[in-house]
């Protein structure tokens, strides 16, 4: 039996060997369908080395992260489950930490998550038992010592790679290595940081990291994603919480032709991911290509980190799954689109 | 509205004896006693009690932050 692994995912082993990591980000479907998650993840699984599941990311609801990582580790997936702790207390998390590492979960980040004012249902009530570093030291607990939080003994304790945010991008930047100091200290094993479009500002942030010596303790995956066009730039840093786009960036793209503009976000991505595998103390990349998952593997091949590591296994269709979309058909027998919504 | 923890690190800048304590890891609050006095709990040690496993883990700052090169300069810094 191995020891000297902490989870038995992929992720782990790909990060531990030095190569160059990519993890990817699955829009979770508002859908109760399962098959719009292996449409997802088909995509994404054969240029990455895990998949995150959101777990309602921007306070917005869509399926649960659980239930995501549930059907990918079914069909042979290697699922990072995202926990927030805006939703559920300590006895919830706990709960499904442990059923998600039974479903075979071998990752999970720990989230403090976004307000609910900033998601489509504002007049939900916050949780937060927890914060992330909380989150991430009750984890840690229940994998090594095999304990709860409250000290009642776990059977078998979960074998988990514990990771957690950072946003390199805001103010105050002197606090933002501090913070992943903590978090680190807490039990991250690994890092995946916020959109990263300003290099300036994430090698001035990786400095001070290396300055603290974390460089040697955490894996940090630097999150990066192609930009459709300038509006889509635009919206992001007005309304998505922590996302810094330099306005060089913006101009860029408004300069581009219109039918060249998401080939333009592309390469601007590719550029990035390119000067990050020159900076040692990056272990990997995080893609988010939000609607835009058919540039995640031209990506990720024209950045020249192909081919990764094989899946073991991963089947492409769940057998038991629904169509896609249901025809509706009213009382006459014929086709009705315009029905209830 | 701004982050409390960012309030808090901007503040804990202008308390060089104690700014260290932004670096101690914050155990999980006790709900339990929610509502109820601060000033009481304090006084009679109820604020202390940890959940089991957390009371084994140190209480010390993570990086004294007096000692990082980046932050000396902030120490000297008012915040306006």
């Amino acid at each position: 039996m191995e020891t000297k692994f902490k989870s038995d995912g992929r992720l782990e082993r790909v990060l531990e060997s030095g190569r160059f990591a990519v993890t990817a980000e699955l829009n979770p479907p508002d859908s109760a369908n399962p098959q719009e998650v292996y449409d997802a993840a088909l995509v994404l699984s054969s240029v990455c080395d895990a998949i995150n599941a959101t777990d309602a990311s921007g306070a917005n609801c869509h399926m649960s992260s659980v239930a995501i990582c549930a059907l990918l580790t079914h069909a042979g997936y290697a699922p990072v489950l995202q926990v927030s702790c805006r939703d559920r207390n300590r006895i919830a998390i706990q709960g499904d930490v442990l059923g998600a590492a039974a479903m075979g979960v071998s990752n999970v980040l720990c989230l403090t998550g976004d307000d609910v004012s900033v998601g489509d249902q504002p007049q939900a009530k916050r949780v937060f038992d927890f914060d992330s570093i909380q989150l991430l030291r009750t984890i840690k607990i229940m994998r090594d010592e095999g304990v709860f939080l409250s000290g009642r003994k776990l059977t078998t304790p979960p074998r988990l790679l514990l990771g957690a945010a950072s946003n390199p991008f805001v103010p105050p930047y002197d606090w933002r290595p501090l913070r992943l100091a903590k978090k680190v200290e807490a039990g991250a094993d690994f890092i995946q940081t916020q959109y990263c479009f300003d290099m300036p500002r994430m090698r001035q942030f990786l400095h001070q990291v290396c300055d603290l010596g974390l460089d040697e303790k955490v894996h940090i995956l630097v999150g990066v994603g192609p930009l459709r066009s300038e509006k889509a730039a635009e919206f992001m840093r007005a309304k998505v919480p922590g996302v810094v786009i330099p306005d060089q960036i913006v101009d860029r793209l408004r300069k581009t032709p219109k039918a060249q503009k998401q080939e333009e976000g592309k390469r601007i991505c590719i550029e990035i991911i390119q000067q990050l595998r020159e900076i040692k103390c990056v272990s990997g990349i995080h893609l988010m290509a939000y609607r835009q998952e058919e540039l995640v593997a031209e990506i990720v091949a024209e950045a020249g980190l192909l081919p990764r590591p094989m899946q073991t296994r991963a089947r492409e269709r769940d057998p038991r799954a629904r169509p896609r979309k249901r025809k509706r058909t009213n009382k006459d027998g014929e086709n009705d689109s315009n029905s209830d919504r | 509205m701004e982050c409390v923890w960012v309030s808090a690190f901007e503040r804990s800048q202008r308390m060089p004896a104690y700014g260290s304590e932004m670096m101690i890891l914050q155990p999980p609050v006790n709900r339990q006693i929610e509502g109820s006095s601060a000033w009481i709990n304090m006084l009679s040690g109820i604020d202390h009690e940890l959940p089991a496993r957390w009371e084994e883990t140190s209480r010390d700052p993570v990086i004294k932050i007096e000692d990082v090169e980046a932050w000396k300069p902030n120490l000297n810094q008012t915040v306006v």
